[in-house]
């Protein structure tokens, strides 16, 4: 009997302390909001260092500094597979606040959709758009073509052969071919590349006839190059002589955008954080004269818009590969 | 090991890499499996030369460079030691592994035995290589390194 | 133009310039010897830190780190026979026998002095012919690439003579392997074998690691040798090497500098391939072509001016048409774009004194490097003096964080531990190492470009007409066809001379 009588006390005593600590826990928990960040946040970037996606992390990592000086950004270059080993760590990393990442768009819709890429685009929380960099049909200075309706029209005259340049397969690059291919009824030699680099160098080789390219890609072989459309509802203001296809009679909107997020179940407290602190650096009149000056066209929406707009774009990407037998 | 062996193992893998890579195409489209294709066939062909070859000749002539005196053991011991380690990277974090394997690894294979001022050598070794690693890699250059559930 | 190069000069000089010429080539040559620490990622992690400085100094910066990192990458190649960067996979060819021998230190300066001449050469091209240089980098379309790669290729029948089948196995299996991962036509998963994480694909520097450095070690912790070589520093040996170098190596040096600078022009290709043809080429026109591999020291001398070449070469078409001729150049690139500089042709003329400078900086950088070097060839070669057992776990280390580096894979630690066992019980029956690295590296490249002249052909309406019309891809046939017939008729001449001499007797 007695012993039992400890016994009792002891898981008596047991209980009582337990739930005064979880009482106190839950307390604190609420009365007291988490401190966020405390320690250094996880970039992950999908891309090489030293690439565009890279340079523009790098001039937001110098406003996040002067926003929030607390804590500061370790980059991860966590590349391959066209960015999709990067966006599937993002994806599958702690939601604790801690890690974040570039995304690109359309890439991170395609990649799922036709390469199994392991992760989807429900499985972030979008922290904010940054960059629109949109597409642009480009040929040689000295080319016969002086406007894209030309290229068009010798295209359906000669099946084949025109050759285009466009930078790797389901990128934003194929996605604008085959919907010109589906618009307007051709059929052209498709010329993969690797990067912008050897794009660039082939069309100034005079390899390709024309090419599919970035504002941000062609401006560096600007000299040598000349712009016939680019693929925007507005001209853009660093080439502003160029036509919008829409003025020209073909209503093709078509770019890369570029933007950050967190894995999905990230606390709601800490996405808003971020999701004010990056609104806070687009709107720093100083980050936006460095992004000019990188030739990155700044293009700022909220995480909310941006989660919507990356959902609307996997329809219109679906119907066009389901279109070309891309994808069942 | 004998030239006689060594090229009937070798046309053997030759012929097995080929065949599973082979297996594992026959769903790709034709211009994405060209190249592979032509290598495959290529590596089978020299495959059978190689056991032809291999069952051909006389098997007496001695083979390939440094048949001397292996220590099996030491080289195998080294190569487990190595597999635990990278498991240890992925489960425990690069720098506490890093450190165990340096010691422990330049402990087993030191030549004056497995004795205490050996043990000693090591601490020392595998602290300062550890330490160096960190200040390069996470102080200097700031790039991650695996973490598991330490650093 | 005089002017601005006196200004460049001047700006080299600038205390702070200097300085910062010094600490960029020390940080860059650790970094190059650092296995899986590349000359990319040691200069992409500097570019942050040039925002905050004037672009002149920030840009000599970089070029300092780059040379320093091309040419580190030989320190490790020549002492544990583990390319630091994959531009001195030829250096490993010579450079290692070599320090079996007990001549590390040969090595060592050799290299040192050939890459500084081979990086002046190329700066020098860069200075003074950068316009024709950058019209010849365009020439080069989809078709000329493949049949570089081709010949690339064709050195393995020279690098493995006696054993060229297993040689040939070896790079076809290189590149059978490389082929896993995402396919460069039309973005399919291949040869994944289930595993999604190989859709990554290989990559050239875990597997490179794997093959060479820790293979090596196996090979070492086996050996029951308490040293990897004898090693004891000796008085006057940059001396002895200089002296070497100037009375017998000058035609192979400038030879082994201008292929450099050529193939650093192209993007897509660099230091690894320059390295690689220059090491066959210098093995050709050699009297003593059997030295080869065995440790001469022409081999490392060609390899080391070439891969230093092709820094002033791949900044060529980099400033010139804004295509970077290599990683490294891109991430340059990137610098001058964050600071609001446009490359193009206009900017000797809008940014004298920045591309002047920058370019002059690089020679004197080049010099500067023989210096620091001489100094830290000292310590490193020390390396040689720690017994093997605390070396062996030290390279292992290295090899795992450098392979995960890269890109931060454990994936790729594991492709590296694979390679390993593969290079050291493959190079037991007979299949070569450096071979197989061959087909890593010119896979890609290769099957890239050959996919993409066939659909050019297809709006060609002529294969024939693509492969085999335009001036450079025949040029290459013709030297690949050299490359592969050479041997082959050298050895029929000798056996044929050989039964002439036992006739007689």
């Amino acid at each position: 009997m007695k012993k039992n009588n400890i016994l009792v006390k002891i898981v008596g005593m047991v209980l009582v302390l337990a739930l005064t600590l979880t009482g106190c826990g839950q307390k604190t928990a609420t009365v007291e909001k988490e401190k966020y960040p405390i320690k250094p946040l996880n970039m992950i970037i999908a891309f090489t260092a030293g690439g565009s996606s890279d340079i523009q992390a790098r001039l937001m990592q110098k406003y996040w500094n002067k926003y929030v000086p607390e804590q500061p950004w370790v980059f991860n270059y966590t590349t391959g597979a066209g960015g999709a080993i990067g966006f599937g760590a993002i994806a599958k990393a702690q939601p604790d606040g801690y890690t974040l990442g570039g995304v690109n768009v359309p890439h991170m819709i395609l990649q799922p959709m036709a390469q199994d890429a392991q992760f989807s685009i429900d499985d972030f929380e979008y922290i904010s758009q940054v960059v629109t960099d949109p597409q642009v049909l480009a040929v040689h200075k000295d080319s016969k073509y002086k406007t894209w309706k030309e290229a068009i029209d010798y295209a359906k005259a000669n099946p084949n052969k025109l050759k285009v340049g466009i930078v790797g397969t389901f990128t934003g690059h194929h996605m604008m071919l085959l919907d010109l291919k589906d618009r307007l009824g051709i059929e052209v030699t498709q010329v993969v590349y690797k990067g912008a680099a050897d794009q660039n160098a082939a069309l100034l080789g005079k390899e390709i006839d024309l090419m599919i390219g970035n504002v941000n890609d062609v401006m560096r072989s600007i000299e040598n190059m000349s712009i016939l459309g680019i693929a925007a509802e507005k001209r853009n203001a660093f080439l502003p002589d160029v036509p919008t296809l829409k003025e020209s009679g073909l209503d093709l909107i078509s770019d890369i955008r570029r933007g950050f997020v967190v894995p999905k179940g990230t606390d709601p407290e800490k996405v808003k954080f971020l999701r004010d602190s990056f609104k806070k650096i687009q709107e720093d009149p100083e980050y936006l004269a460095d992004m000019k000056k990188a030739g990155q066209p700044t293009d700022n929406m909220s995480g909310e818009e941006f989660d919507k707009y990356v959902h609307a774009q996997q329809e219109y990407n679906k119907k066009l590969l389901t279109k070309f037998g891309l994808i069942k | 090991m004998t030239k006689r062996k060594s090229d009937i193992l070798a046309g053997l893998v030759s012929i097995l890499v080929a065949v599973a890579f082979m297996v594992q195409g026959f769903k790709l489209s034709d211009r994405v499996n060209a190249m592979p294709l032509v290598l495959e066939i290529f590596l089978i062909v020299t495959g059978i030369y190689m056991l032809i070859r291999g069952f051909i000749s006389k098997g007496a002539e001695k083979g390939e460079e440094g048949e001397a005196d292996i220590n099996w053991v030491r080289a195998m011991v080294i190569v487990l030691a190595t597999f635990v380690y990278v498991a240890g990277v992925i489960y425990i974090g690069f720098y506490v592994s890093t450190f165990v394997y340096l010691l422990l690894g330049s402990w087993y294979l030191n030549e004056k035995g497995l004795t205490l001022s050996a043990l000693m050598l090591s601490l020392i070794f595998s602290t300062a290589i550890s330490g160096v690693l960190y200040l390069i890699f996470t102080v200097l250059l700031l790039v991650p390194t695996p973490a598991g559930l330490f650093f | 133009m005089l002017e601005n190069i006196l200004t460049g000069f001047a700006n080299s000089f600038i205390p702070i310039n200097f300085l910062l010429i010094i600490a960029g080539l020390i940080g860059g040559i650790i970094i190059g010897a650092l296995p899986g620490l590349t000359a990319t990622m040691g200069v992409a992690l500097m570019v942050p830190i040039t925002f905050a400085m004037n672009p002149i100094s920030g840009l000599i910066m970089l070029g300092a780190i780059y040379s320093g990192a091309i040419y580190g990458g030989s320190n490790s190649a020549i002492l544990i026979n583990t390319p630091g960067t994959p531009s001195s996979v030829a250096t490993t060819f010579d450079g290692w026998p070599m320090t079996k021998q007990g001549n590390a230190a040969g090595a060592l300066n050799a290299s040192l002095f050939a890459s500084a001449f081979g990086g002046v050469i190329g700066t020098l091209f860069l200075l003074f012919l950068a316009a024709p240089m950058a019209q010849l980098a365009l020439k080069f379309g989809a078709p000329e690439f493949f049949w570089l790669c081709i010949f690339g290729l064709s050195t393995i029948a020279a690098m493995v003579p006696g054993n060229v089948v297993k040689g040939l196995m070896s790079g076809g299996l290189g590149m059978l392997i490389s082929t896993i991962g995402l396919d460069p036509l039309e973005g399919a998963r291949r040869f994944t074998f289930g595993a999604y994480s190989l859709v990554q694909g290989i990559e050239v520097i875990p597997a490179m690691i794997g093959l060479f450095s820790f293979s090596q070690v196996i090979v070492l912790v086996g050996s029951n040798n308490k040293f990897i070589a004898d090693y004891k520093a000796k008085k006057g040996a940059a001396m002895l090497v200089a002296k070497t170098l100037l009375k017998s190596a000058k035609a192979n040096l400038m030879r082994s500098s201008i292929i450099g600078t050529f193939v650093g022009i192209l993007p897509g290709a660099g230091g690894e391939i320059a390295g690689i043809i220059s090491y066959n080429e210098a093995k050709r026109w050699d009297k003593n072509k059997a030295n080869f591999g065995k440790g001469a020291i022409e081999g490392v001398v060609a390899s080391e001016a070439a891969n230093n070449a092709t820094i002033g070469g791949s900044l060529i078409p980099m400033l010139t048409l804004g295509i970077p001729g290599s990683a490294v150049a891109a991430v340059i690139m990137g610098a001058l774009l964050a600071h609001g500089i446009q490359p193009g042709f206009k900017i000797f003329a809008n940014n004298a004194e920045l591309a002047y400078s920058f370019i002059v900086s690089l020679i004197v950088v080049n010099i500067v490097m023989v210096f620091v070097g001489v100094h830290l060839i000292k310590g490193t070669a020390k390396v040689l003096n720690v017994p093997t057992s605390y070396i062996g776990v030290a390279i292992v280390a290295l090899s795992v964080i450098g392979s995960y580096t890269i890109r931060n894979s454990i994936v790729d630690v594991m492709v590296m531990i694979f390679f390993g066992l593969v290079g050291y019980f493959g190079g037991r029956v007979g299949f070569d190492t450096g071979a197989m690295a061959l087909g890593i590296i010119l896979g890609p490249i290769a099957e890239d470009n050959l996919s993409r002249s066939i659909s050019l052909a297809g709006a060609e309406g002529s294969v024939f007409k693509v492969f085999f019309t335009h001036p450079i891809s025949l040029l290459l046939i013709i030297l690949t066809l050299i490359s592969v017939l050479t041997p082959l008729l050298m050895a029929k001449y000798r056996a044929k001379k050989e039964a002439v001499a036992n006739d007689k007797a």
